[in-house]
């Protein structure tokens, strides 16, 4: 069948939205339609070359939900009508890392940069050539064919222009805190990068009991959005964090760092480090250049048992996080309307993205055509 | 003093144009905004005559129209020569404009004089004949739709015969044009200090703490005492005390202070003057530079959190959870997002109760489409059941003859009486007073946790028949209440019994029965109303779990009705001594039907 969708053609090029060619699904996989994509850096990070992808053209989108139109043979967990959030980490459910409770870290996850499904061959076509998917989702596309294992059901009475966002963002931010940070109940947190991500972390501590959960962003606009949120505190630069984490933590540091920057840098992930009191985790999950090393004063690591950490998916597991977040949504605690500051259409696409660099996002929407 | 009118362009084409294609108008709007500055500009211009009226409480149709003259009538009876021309028949008679401030302060039986004169543009005054308008008068009335204390609603009748102007706050650039234009008759000011006093009067009108804020004037007060204070001081520059000082006298009498919140009108105009000072965001704490802004004092607690609590706001509840509590879910939404209207009326007729229930539960669905038919089905349903309660046409103002020695004099019936003699001895005059019959109702809603499911269609229904009585000139509030106490509608806004019921309806039971408070915050809501008898009916189990004994919060309630809606006997015992406290009655409501003739029997 013919879709339309955005594909990057090299780094630093803009979106094209281009019509496509999309072969029918193969065993274990479903036809999707979807309704809503979040626009996440991630994506952005592939047009900058940050998070190379093995080969151009792609098809951008990773967080994005809608509904079965078809599934493929063999296919036993979906079945057509099903509404579904895709999940940008596959978790097939027995490999090593699945069976040990970190599904998040999938061997099937090896393929994300390639953007093949997991026996290796592409769905999509662009003028007789493979092109590969996002994280092997594609939901900058109207339709696309993903494995069953990238698709988690969740009910039909959630409204899906919110749910996408629970593909990436929000339990990446979410987990981030809770999960890989282990916030507990009267912990200071530093957040670093209120975005997409990093609003997350905030509800997420907030839902923890976190104490003082302090803010960090240089927008004025996305300060007042975590406070919105469950901030205590916010402040404009790392500096200002710093003091007021001394200040209500009596001089002690913050428990927890979390750093969701844009792009991750040594400056952001060094302040993180002295913010956080001895024995205290910083929490990396923004990302940065391939080549990009951190620097950190190993003495002060050995000496007061600091940790560094990195988190993917915010430690959290697909399958069983997804359907968490949306049972959050509905009790009132997770907040997802409040994220959304614009939708666009997917012929919008570039200007979204400006956008979000501009500052004025905290989450952008790509509402398909229905 | 003659002050340019700022900006308003649109506004005074749209009122040149009214008045010269023979249209009445009201122009409304909160204080400052130059209304009455507006008007006077536009009477010059068309070099018209102004007769100005100011609205108040006690404007009586005499005194409005006119009357004959006492002395004259005793001597020689009715004659027109001896009526003296209210200032309604002198702008009629001359062709001017009559200007109404204050327009919905004015008692309804005065305003009812108008009717004729603005539909047909004559008026019958008894004894006296009918007065026909020249041509070219016209009435302008000018009102404040915030003011909160001592206003009625303008009738449809008057509403009707009238063209109207809003006027807002002007913007920032505008006023501080205002305020340079007014303080400049009295000598330079600087910038700076123009700059503050406007800002700080806006920020007035933003801070949550305050009921209202001030209008341009105090800016323009606060700009002509600072620039006074500066020249007594000796001060170039700004200083945080003069300032602070200079506010203070422009403010606070200007400002209110929320009811509730307990704080004074000076801190919050220090907090504004602090926060509207100028300079670098650093620097912004004159006087006070050693903390870091945020980091000491009190935690702040964003607003965030508090929606955090279990059963807060925003909870929604899955088509699992709705199948689950009631049978005819599926009949009644068999998929996603579908409302069957039909289907819920064959249960309406069935059994009203699990109906009305559902359709409360319905309205908190996470399936978004759902929720929304299911407000605006419950919108329709209860407001239609509330239509049920039966008023009586009461609430308006009567003008009564009474033997009392103030009061406009009752020329008929002091003749009738009066035995001849000259001077009549003050036995046989007859004077008119407003009678006490107007109303101020506050439906207080117990949200509390004791309160369960069922109560809220209960509440609903309630809160429709109250707001619809409100139409018969009744002031009506609605609040509701657990440990806190939320305004659903507060009195002074009116808005439709649908948006409240919608409101309503989200409403889930949650947290500690403090009546006590409740009562309070009924009481101070009903003291900012023009009435004569204040009124609450009470929605609740009247089991107090929290805070003191209800019978001490009792003050400023002239009665207090109770709907009962708990179904033990220490639940009844519990109204019924609330109730006799005031006088009041109370009523067991259990189902639904059992609203409308508990309200007829206690608001009818």
């Amino acid at each position: 069948m013919k879709t339309r969708a955005a594909v990057l053609r090299g780094t630093e090029r803009d979106w094209d939205v281009v019509e496509m060619e999309l072969d029918p699904p193969k065993a274990g996989e479903v036809l999707l339609r979807f309704v809503a994509s979040g626009m996440c850096h991630s994506d952005e990070h592939l047009r900058t070359g940050d998070l190379p992808p093995f080969k151009f053209p792609i098809v951008g989108g990773h967080e994005g939900a809608g509904i079965v139109e078809e599934v493929g043979p063999g296919v036993t967990r979906l079945a057509k009508g099903d509404h579904v959030v895709t999940s940008f980490l596959p978790s097939c459910g027995h490999c090593r890392w699945c069976a040990t409770g970190h599904s998040n870290l999938c061997d099937l996850g090896a393929n994300l940069l390639a953007g093949c499904l997991p026996d290796g061959t592409y769905r999509f076509h662009l003028d007789g050539e493979d092109v590969g998917a996002m994280c092997m989702l594609g939901t900058f596309s109207n339709h696309a064919v993903v494995s069953e294992n990238s698709a988690v059901k969740i009910a039909e009475d959630m409204p899906l222009d919110k749910a996408c966002l629970i593909g990436c963002g929000v339990p990446t931010g979410f987990g981030s805190a809770v999960k890989t940070g282990g916030v507990e109940v009267g912990d200071t947190v530093v957040i670093y990068g209120i975005g997409g991500i990093g609003i997350n972390s905030v509800q997420g501590a907030a839902l923890a009991g976190a104490r003082n959960i302090i803010a960090v962003d240089p927008v004025a606009f996305k300060r007042e959005k975590a406070e919105e949120l469950g901030a205590t505190h916010s402040a404009s630069s790392a500096e200002e964090a710093a003091a007021i984490a001394l200040d209500v933590t009596q001089g002690v540091g913050a428990d927890k760092a979390i750093v969701t920057a844009g792009v991750v840098n040594s400056e952001i992930v060094l302040n993180a480090f002295n913010t956080i009191r001895k024995a205290g985790t910083v929490v990396v999950t923004g990302l940065a250049n391939m080549e990009h090393n951190l620097e950190i004063p190993s003495s002060f690591l050995t000496l007061f048992e600091k940790t560094v950490k990195g988190s993917l998916f915010g430690s959290s597991d697909p399958f069983a996080d997804i359907p968490k977040m949306v049972e959050l949504y509905r009790s009132g605690d997770l907040k997802l309307d409040e994220l959304i500051t614009k939708t666009y259409t997917l012929d919008q696409i570039n200007e979204g993205y400006q956008d979000m660099l501009d500052g004025k996002n905290i989450r952008g929407v790509i509402l398909h055509d229905s | 003093m003659t002050v340019p009118v700022v900006g308003l362009r649109r506004e005074r084409e749209v009122l040149t144009v009214a008045l010269t294609q023979g249209r009445h108008l009201v122009i409304e709007g909160p204080p400052g905004t130059g209304k009455s500055t507006l008007l006077r500009e536009i009477a010059r211009e068309t070099s018209r005559e102004v007769v100005f009226v100011e609205g108040n409480a006690e404007l009586t149709p005499a005194r409005l129209v006119g009357q004959h003259d006492p002395s004259l009538v005793l001597h020689e009876g009715y004659r027109p020569e001896g009526f003296v021309d209210g200032p309604l028949l002198v702008a009629m008679r001359s062709g001017a404009l009559l200007y109404v401030e204050e327009l919905n302060r004015i008692p309804e039986e005065t305003l009812n004089v108008l009717i004729t004169v603005l539909a047909e543009g004559e008026i019958t005054v008894p004894r006296l004949g009918l007065v026909r308008a020249q041509p070219q008068f016209r009435l302008i009335a000018a009102m404040n739709p915030f003011d909160a204390v001592g206003t009625a609603r303008v009738s449809q009748a008057v509403s009707d015969r009238m063209c109207r102007v809003v006027l807002g706050y002007q913007d920032a650039a505008a006023e501080r044009q205002i305020v340079r234009a007014v303080t400049a008759l009295d000598g330079p000011v600087s910038d700076d200090a123009v700059e503050l006093g406007v800002g700080v009067a806006r920020a007035t009108r933003e801070h949550r703490d305050l009921r209202h804020g001030s209008s341009v004037r105090g800016a323009i007060d606060m700009v002509l005492l600072l620039t006074g204070l500066q020249r007594l001081r000796g001060e170039r520059d700004l200083v945080r005390e003069t300032a602070l000082d200079s506010a203070y006298a422009a403010f606070s009498g200007r400002v209110r202070v929320q009811d509730g919140v307990d704080r004074t009108a000076e801190s919050v105009i220090e907090e504004i003057v602090d926060a509207q000072w100028p300079g670098e965001p650093g620097e912004r704490n004159p006087g006070k530079a050693q903390s870091p802004p945020d980091a000491a004092g009190g935690r702040r607690r964003p607003a965030g959190r508090d929606d955090r609590s279990p059963g807060g706001k925003g909870r929604t509840q899955s088509r699992d959870t709705l199948a689950r509590r009631h049978a005819a879910f599926e009949a009644v939404s068999p998929e996603v997002g579908a409302l069957d209207a039909d289907a819920f009326e064959a249960l309406m007729r069935e059994d009203p109760d699990a109906a009305a229930e559902m359709l409360c539960d319905l309205s908190t669905a996470t399936d978004r489409e759902l929720q929304a038919a299911a407000r605006r089905l419950a919108a329709r349903v209860f407001v239609q059941i509330g239509r049920g309660v039966q008023h009586r046409a009461r609430g308006t103002r009567r003008l009564a003859p009474a033997k009392r020695s103030d009061g406009d004099l009752d020329l008929d019936r002091t003749f009738d009486r009066w035995s001849g003699h000259w001077p009549p001895p003050s036995d046989e005059l007859v004077t008119r007073h407003w009678t006490a019959s107007r109303r101020a109702v506050c439906l207080l809603v117990d949200a509390s946790g004791s309160m369960g499911g069922r109560p809220v269609s209960v509440a609903a229904v309630a809160a429709a028949a109250v707001l619809l009585a409100a139409e018969a000139h009744l002031a009506t509030s609605v609040l509701a209440f657990s440990g806190g106490v939320a305004t659903i509608q507060p009195g002074a806004a009116a808005r439709p019994a649908e948006d409240v019921v919608t409101e309503l309806v989200a409403l889930r039971g949650h947290g500690v029965t403090d009546l006590a408070a409740a009562l309070r915050a009924a009481g101070a809501q009903l003291a900012g109303m023009n009435a004569d008898e204040r009124v609450v009916v009470l929605l609740s189990d009247c089991l107090s779990t929290s805070g003191d004994d209800p019978v001490t919060a009792l003050a400023g309630i002239d009665r207090l009705h109770v709907l009962c809606t708990g179904v033990t006997e220490e639940s009844h015992a519990a109204a019924a001594a609330l109730a006799r406290r005031t006088g009041g009655t109370w009523r067991p409501v259990e189902r639904l039907a059992e609203v409308p003739p508990a309200l007829t029997a206690m608001l009818g």
